[in-house]
C-alpha cells in the first residue's frame, strides 16, 4: 500500500525528515508518535504533496507508484486522505457543495458517473448520523465557525464520504473531549477493512485505545527510532519519550 | 477687505519679515524660503477640486486680512498652568509664533540630545527648512517653509533615551503663525513628544499653520501626542510627515477639540520592514467647529503593521471629516493595515464626512477598514437611566467611555491623566446635547 | 508561494477563452464614422422620432460639446486609457432588414442569439422569460409582448416607446439621469440608438422575468442604449440584462444609460450579467463600458435592488445608484466584479438617503487577478431630512497574484444624527492553506479556485434569479479559470 524509502525532506531549506523507512500493508493501521518538532506533521504534508515541502532524497510508493511529482489532487484521487491537524476554513462554500465536488472528482478519476444530488444527500446524512453530527453542518460553510471538535468530526465525515484507501490522521485527537474522541474513532474503525489502511499521527496514546494500531513507530528528529506493537504506545505513555530517545542516542 | 489679493498680502508680509526669520543669513535657507513663497503663490490655497480637500474648504481664510504676529504680550499664568503638563517635562512655549524663554524650561539633557527652538538652532535650521519636507506640491507646507518663525528641533543620537517628555506649547494669537518642527530619532532612540495648541484667550481669529517633519530611526520608539483645542474662531492647519525605520514604533494620538476649522494632515511612510504605526484620533466638535483628520499611510515595504482608530463626537453644528488612505505598494507583502472610524452624531445639524480608502497592490496582506456612524446607543442610555442615572449624566458617561479607547492609547501615568483631563474638560464644558 | 506562481500561470494560460467572441456576418446599415449635429438628426430621423425627441437630443448634444470643451472626459475613476476619438466611432448600425414579426428575424441573427444561449423564438421559450434583444444599435426582437400587453405591461424597444407611448417617455426620460448628468450620459442622451422600455401599471406583478440581451457586433461601433423602466404604484418587476461582444483588436465604446422609476409600494429588481469582450490578456481590444445607471425610489415603501455580475469589458466605469426619496424606501446593491489580465474596473454605487427611515444595503465583492486593477467606489449620503436612515455596506476584495490591485474608496456623508451607517471592508487572497485543503480532497487547482471564489461571492450570487445564478457562477469560473493563488 504505502512504502516510504529513505525519505529526506526539507522545509524552507531546513532538514526535517532525515531518512524515514516505513511500509504499511493493506489493512494495517500504523501509529506514529513522537515529541513536538519530531517531524510528524511534516511527514503528513510530504505524503499529501504540499508545496514547500521538498523531498531531497528517497521515494514514496503508493499502490506501487511513486508519489513524487504528483499534484496533491492526484494523490487524493488515488485514495490518499489527510485529515488536517488544523482544518481550513473556506467562507461561503457550503460543506455539501465542497464535499460533493470532492466526491465527484474522486469518482470521475475512478471512471464512475457523478453522484447525483439525492444520493449524495442520502449518503451524507447517513454518515453524519453515524458521527452524531447535526445535518445543519451540510449547509454551513466549510469549517467556518466550527469548534475545534466539530472541525475534527467534519474531517472524519469526509473520510467516510471519500472512502480513501489510506487515511492519514494528523493529531485528529487534539481538541476532542473523550465522547467526541470515541465517536471519531468509531467512524475511522468503521472503515477498517483488509483493503484500507490508516496512519495515525498522535502525540498521546489515548486515541490508540480506540483506534488500535497494528504497528507503532516513534519519530524523533526526522527518523523512526523505534518500532513495535501497540504495547509500545503504552510504554511511551508510561515513561515518556525521553527514555526511548536516550536509548537511541546511546 | 484689502485691495491686495489674499496670496499677495502674504507675499508682502513675507518680504517685510524675511530678514528677521530664522536662518535668514544662510543663503541656502533664504533661497529655500523665496522658492517656497513662489510655490505658494503659484498654488494658492487648496480647494475642493483637490480630492484630498473634498470635504474641507479654506475659503474663509481668504476673507480675512492676515498679518504676521507682532511681538508683544504674553500668556497669563493661569492659562499656562492649565495647559501645561503637571509632570516634569522639557517645555518649549511659543507665543506670537516665537519661543518665549521666560516661561519655557528645557531641563538637563542626556548626551546625544539636541533640543532647541528653531530660532536658536543654528545649522539645524537648514536641516529643518531645506533638507526636511520639500513639498513643492502642497501649498500650506510651502507657505510654512517661507514664513516659519520658530518651532522645535529635537535630535536624538543613536541609542539615546529621553525620559522626560518634550512639551511644545503654543498659544493662539490673532495673526498667522507658522511653526515648523524637526524631530529626528537615531537608531534605537526613544522619546515622547507632546504638541499642544491652545486658546491664547483672544477672540479674534488666528491661523496656525504647522509643519512637522518626523523621522523615527531603525528600532527607535516615538510617542507623539497632539492636543489641539483653540479658540472657536481659530484656524489650524497642520501637516506632518513621518518616516518610520525598520523595526521602529511610532505611536500617535491626536485630539482635536476646538477651532473654527482645524485640519491635521498626516503622511506616514514605512522605510524599513517590521515597523509599527499606531495612530489614534479623537475629535470633539461643537459649535460650528469643522475638524478634519486626513491620513495617508504608505506601506512601501513588506512586513509592517499599521493600526488606525479614529473616534468622533460631533455636537451642535459641528462637522467632522475623516479621510484615511492606506496604500500598500507592490511587493509590500505581509502588510497588516487596519483602520476603524467611529462617529457619534449628537445633534440634528451635526455632520460627518468620512472616506476610508484602501489602495492595495500586494496580495499577501491583511487590510481592512470599518466605519460606523450613529447616535449614542439608546439601549445603553435606557439601561443607565433605569439604574437611576439622569439622562445627561448617562450621556456624558457614555461619551467618556467612547473617548476612553483613544485616551487609553496614551502611556499610563501623568501623560494619560493630562490627556484625559483635556478630554473630560471638553465633555464637561457645556452639558452635551441630550 | 510556489502554488501561487503556478496557479497564476494556469489562469493566464486560460485567459482569452472568451466564448462569445464570434463575429456575426449580417448585412447591416452603418452610419459613417463621426459625430455632429447631423449624426444626431440622422439617428432621430432613422427612428421616425417626433420633434420633441429630436429637440431633446440636440439639447444634449450641445451640452456635451460644452462639456467636451470645458472638462473633457471625467478623470476621477481609477482607470487609464488613451483619449477616445469621438469622431472615429460609428454611432449607428442596424441589421438591414426591417422586422415585422419574429418569423422575419434573419436566421443568422437567431443563430447568433442561440450561440449566446438566448432563447428568442417564442416557441422555444419555456422558462417564462420575456426577451428584448438589442443587436448593435437597434432592438431586433421582443418576445412575449402580447401576453404582457394583456396585463397592461409595456415591454418594447425604446424606439417603439418613443413612437407609441410618448406621454410616458416624455414624462420620465431624463427624470432620473438628467441630460447633463455626466459626460457619457450626456453623449448617450444625444445619440442613443435603442434600448428597452418597460412600464408596469399600478398593482401589477409582472409574472415573468423581463430580459434584454445586448450585443455589439459591428466593428468600431459605439453602443449607446437607453433603458427606461417605470414601476407604478404597488407594481413589481424583475429585469435582467446580459451583454456580450465579439473579439476585436480595437476598443469599442459602450455608454449606456439606465433609468428606473419606482413609485409607492413598488419594487424593481434589476440584475446585470455583464460579459462584454474584455480584450486579450495583454490588454489589446475590449469594450470601454462607461455606464450610468440610477434608480429613483419616488414613493413611500418603494424598493430598488441592483444586482450585478461584472466579468467583461476592458474598462468598466459604472455606479448603479438609488435615490431614496420616499419614506421607508429601500435601496440595495449587490455586486461581483471580476478583473483579470489587463482589465480595469471602477464600480460601486451611490445611495442617497432623502426620505425618512430609508434603508440601504451594499455588498460588493471585487476580485482581481493578473495585472488587473479593481476599485470599489461608493457613496452613502444621508441628507438632513433622512431621519432614521440606515445603511450597511460591506466591500471585500480578493486578490489573486501579486501584480494586481484591489482598491476601496467609500465616501460616507452623514448629516442626520438619527442615521446609522456601518461600513466594513476587507482585503484578502486565496490562501495556500485553502487551496491545498481543496486539492487534498481531490479538487483540481482550477476547481478549487472556482469553488473558493464562488464562496467569496455567495451573498451576491444568491440575489440573482435562479437561472442566471448558474450562468453567473460558470462565468466566474471562466473569467478566472485557475487564476487564484
Amino acid at each position: 500500500m504505502l512504502e516510504i524509502k529513505n525519505l529526506h525532506a526539507t522545509v524552507d531549506g531546513k532538514d526535517i525528515l532525515r531518512g524515514i523507512n516505513l511500509t504499511i500493508n493493506p489493512g494495517e493501521v500504523h501509529a506514529i508518535m513522537g515529541p513536538n518538532g519530531s517531524g510528524k506533521s511534516t511527514l503528513s504534508y510530504v505524503l499529501a504533496g504540499r508545496d514547500g515541502y521538498e523531498v531531497t532524497k528517497g521515494d514514496i510508493l503508493f499502490h506501487g507508484r511513486s508519489l513524487l511529482g504528483l499534484e496533491p489532487e492526484e494523490r487524493a484521487r488515488d485514495g490518499l486522505f489527510l485529515a488536517f491537524q488544523y482544518p481550513v476554513e473556506i467562507p461561503g462554500v457550503a460543506n455539501a457543495t465542497f464535499l460533493r465536488s470532492a466526491v465527484n472528482a474522486v469518482r470521475k478519476h475512478k471512471g464512475l458517473a457523478d453522484m447525483d444530488a439525492m444520493t449524495f444527500l442520502k449518503t451524507a446524512k447517513a454518515k453524519m448520523k453515524q458521527l452524531q453530527m447535526d445535518e445543519k453542518f451540510l449547509q454551513r460553510a466549510v469549517n467556518m465557525g466550527f469548534s475545534g471538535g466539530e472541525k475534527k468530526r467534519n474531517e472524519v465525515f469526509q473520510i467516510l464520504m471519500l472512502e480513501p484507501t489510506l487515511a492519514i490522521l494528523d493529531e485528529t485527537d487534539s481538541g476532542l473531549d473523550i465522547d467526541a474522541l470515541k465517536i471519531v474513532a468509531e467512524g475511522v474503525n468503521a472503515l477498517r477493512s483488509p483493503e484500507r489502511s490508516a496512519l495515525v499521527i498522535t502525540h498521546y496514546q489515548r486515541l490508540l485505545d480506540y483506534i488500535v494500531p497494528d504497528v507503532v513507530h516513534v519519530l524523533s528528529k526526522g527518523r523512526i527510532i523505534k518500532t513495535g506493537g501497540k504495547e509500545l504506545a503504552l510504554e511511551l505513555e508510561a515513561k515518556g519519550y525521553a527514555d526511548v530517545i536516550a536509548a537511541d542516542a546511546a | 477687505m484689502s485691495a491686495l489679493p489674499f496670496v499677495e498680502q502674504l507675499a508682502v508680509a513675507y518680504r517685510a519679515a524675511a530678514g528677521g526669520l530664522p536662518g535668514a543669513k544662510t543663503p541656502a535657507v533664504a533661497a529655500r524660503r523665496d522658492a517656497a513663497l513662489e510655490a505658494f503663490r503659484r498654488l494658492g490655497l487648496p480647494n475642493h477640486k483637490l480630492e484630498s480637500w473634498k470635504f474641507t474648504g479654506l475659503n474663509a481664510l481668504e476673507r480675512q486680512n492676515w498679518s504676521l504676529p507682532a511681538n508683544d504680550g504674553g500668556v497669563d499664568a493661569a492659562r499656562l498652568k492649565a495647559a501645561a503638563l503637571t509632570a516634569d517635562s522639557h517645555r518649549l512655549v511659543f507665543i506670537n509664533g516665537r519661543f518665549d524663554a521666560a516661561v519655557s524650561k528645557i531641563g538637563d539633557l542626556p548626551q546625544g540630545v539636541m533640543l532647541l527652538p528653531l530660532s536658536q538652532a543654528g545649522d539645524a535650521v537648514q536641516d529643518a527648512l531645506v533638507a526636511a519636507g520639500n513639498d513643492r506640491a502642497i501649498s500650506l507646507s510651502e507657505l510654512n517653509a517661507a514664513l516659519a518663525s520658530d518651532g522645535v528641533v529635537l535630535l536624538l543620537a543613536d541609542g539615546v533615551q529621553l525620559d522626560r517628555p518634550v512639551e511644545i506649547l503654543n498659544f493662539g494669537t490673532p495673526a498667522l503663525v507658522n511653526l515648523r518642527h524637526l524631530i529626528r530619532l537615531g537608531r534605537n532612540a526613544q522619546a515622547t513628544v507632546v504638541e499642544s495648541y491652545r486658546d491664547g484667550g483672544v477672540a479674534q481669529p488666528g491661523w496656525s499653520n504647522v509643519f512637522a517633519h518626523v523621522a523615527v530611526g531603525e528600532g527607535a520608539r516615538l510617542t507623539h501626542i497632539r492636543l489641539q483645542g483653540e479658540n472657536p474662531a481659530a484656524y489650524h492647519a497642520a501637516l506632518g510627515r513621518v518616516s518610520i525605520g525598520a523595526g521602529a514604533h511610532y505611536a500617535h494620538v491626536s485630539v482635536q477639540a476646538g477651532a473654527a476649522l482645524a485640519r491635521h494632515e498626516l503622511h506616514v511612510a514605512f522605510a524599513g520592514g517590521n515597523a509599527t504605526a499606531d495612530i489614534q484620533g479623537l475629535v470633539l466638535a461643537r459649535g460650528k467647529a469643522h475638524l478634519d483628520h486626513t491620513l495617508f499611510l504608505h506601506h512601501a515595504v513588506p512586513e509592517c503593521r499599521s493600526n488606525q482608530l479614529f473616534k468622533h463626537v460631533v455636537d451642535d453644528e459641528g462637522h467632522a471629516v475623516f479621510q484615511g488612505g492606506i496604500r500598500v505598494a507592490p511587493h509590500a507583502q505581509k502588510t497588516d493595515a487596519q483602520q476603524l472610524s467611529r462617529t457619534l452624531l449628537l445633534a440634528d445639524r451635526a455632520q460627518i464626512d468620512t472616506k476610508p480608502e484602501l489602495e492595495i497592490l500586494a496580495d499577501d496582506v491583511k487590510c481592512s477598514h470599518g466605519a460606523s456612524i450613529g447616535d449614542v446607543d439608546a439601549q445603553q442610555m435606557f439601561y443607565m437611566q433605569t439604574r437611576g442615572i439622569p439622562a445627561h449624566e448617562a450621556r456624558r458617561l457614555l461619551l467618556s467611555g467612547f473617548a476612553h479607547e483613544v485616551v487609553s492609547a496614551v502611556p499610563e501615568g501623568a501623560l494619560r491623566d493630562h490627556v484625559e483631563s483635556f478630554v473630560e474638560a471638553w465633555l464637561a464644558e457645556k452639558g452635551v446635547a441630550a | 508561494m510556489a502554488a501561487n506562481a503556478q496557479t497564476i500561470e494556469t489562469v493566464e494560460g486560460l485567459a482569452g477563452d472568451y466564448k462569445y467572441g464570434f463575429v456575426t456576418d449580417i448585412e447591416s446599415e452603418l452610419l459613417p464614422k463621426g459625430l455632429s449635429e447631423d449624426t444626431v438628426r440622422f439617428i432621430s430621423a432613422k427612428k421616425g422620432e417626433p420633434q420633441w425627441m429630436l429637440d431633446w437630443r440636440l439639447r444634449a448634444y450641445k451640452a456635451w460639446l460644452r462639456m467636451a470643451k470645458e472638462k473633457g472626459e471625467p478623470g476621477w475613476a481609477k482607470v487609464s486609457y488613451p483619449e477616445i476619438d469621438f469622431q472615429d466611432i460609428h454611432y449607428y448600425s442596424a441589421p438591414k432588414k426591417k422586422l415585422q414579426s419574429m418569423d422575419e428575424v434573419d436566421p443568422e441573427l437567431l443563430a447568433t442569439y442561440e450561440k449566446l444561449g438566448i432563447p428568442l423564438k417564442e416557441r422555444e421559450i419555456l422558462a417564462g422569460v420575456a426577451v428584448d434583444a438589442v443587436f448593435d444599435s437597434v432592438s431586433v426582437a421582443t418576445t412575449f409582448k402580447d401576453k404582457l400587453k394583456d396585463m397592461g405591461i409595456i415591454f418594447c424597444s425604446m424606439s417603439e416607446a418613443v413612437r407609441e407611448h410618448p406621454e410616458l417617455v416624455q414624462k420620465y426620460l431624463g427624470s432620473v439621469v438628467p441630460v447633463t448628468d455626466n459626460f457619457y450620459a450626456t453623449l448617450n442622451s444625444a445619440v442613443f440608438s435603442d434600448g428597452s422600455f418597460v412600464y408596469v401599471p399600478p398593482g401589477v406583478r409582472c409574472p415573468m422575468e423581463l430580459s434584454t440581451y445586448f450585443r455589439i457586433n459591428e466593428a468600431k461601433t459605439g453602443q449607446f442604449e437607453r433603458t427606461l423602466l417605470i414601476c407604478d404604484k404597488g407594481a413589481y418587476v424583475s429585469y435582467l440584462e446580459g451583454c456580450t461582444a465579439p473579439m476585436r483588436d480595437d476598443n469599442q465604446l459602450h455608454a449606456a444609460v439606465v433609468e428606473l422609476v419606482c413609485m409607492e409600494d413598488a419594487e424593481i429588481r434589476y440584475a446585470t450579467v455583464q460579459n462584454w469582450y474584455p480584450g486579450d490578456k495583454n490588454g489589446k481590444g475590449g469594450i470601454y463600458n462607461f455606464v450610468t445607471k440610477r434608480g429613483a425610489c419616488r414613493g413611500a415603501r418603494s424598493k430598488i435592488s441592483w444586482t450585478q455580475v461584472e466579468t467583461g469589458s476592458a474598462i468598466t466605469w459604472k455606479y448603479p445608484s438609488v435615490i431614496l426619496q420616499g419614506d421607508d424606501s429601500v435601496g440595495e446593491f449587490y455586486s461581483v466584479a471580476v478583473a483579470n489580465n489587463a482589465q480595469q474596473a471602477d464600480t460601486g454605487t451611490k445611495m442617497i438617503h432623502m426620505g425618512k427611515n430609508t434603508k440601504s444595503t451594499i455588498i460588493s465583492k471585487g476580485i482581481s487577478a493578473g495585472k488587473a486593477q479593481n476599485t470599489y467606489r461608493g457613496l452613502v449620503r444621508v441628507m438632513p431630512g433622512a431621519a432614521g436612515a440606515r445603511n450597511y455596506s460591506q466591500c471585500d476584495s480578493l486578490l489573486i497574484g501579486d501584480r494586481c490591485g484591489g482598491h476601496t474608496v467609500p465616501y460616507i456623508e452623514v448629516k442626520n444624527r438619527s442615521a446609522k451607517v456601518e461600513h466594513e471592508a476587507t482585503t484578502s487572497r486565496i490562501s495556500d492553506d485553502q487551496l491545498f485543503y481543496c486539492r487534498q480532497r481531490g479538487l483540481s487547482e482550477e476547481d478549487a479556485v472556482s469553488t473558493i471564489v464562488n464562496g467569496f461571492c455567495k451573498e451576491v450570487l444568491q440575489k440573482l434569479p435562479m437561472e442566471f445564478a448558474v450562468e453567473a457562477q460558470k462565468l466566474l469560473g471562466v473569467s478566472l479559470e485557475g487564476s487564484v493563488g
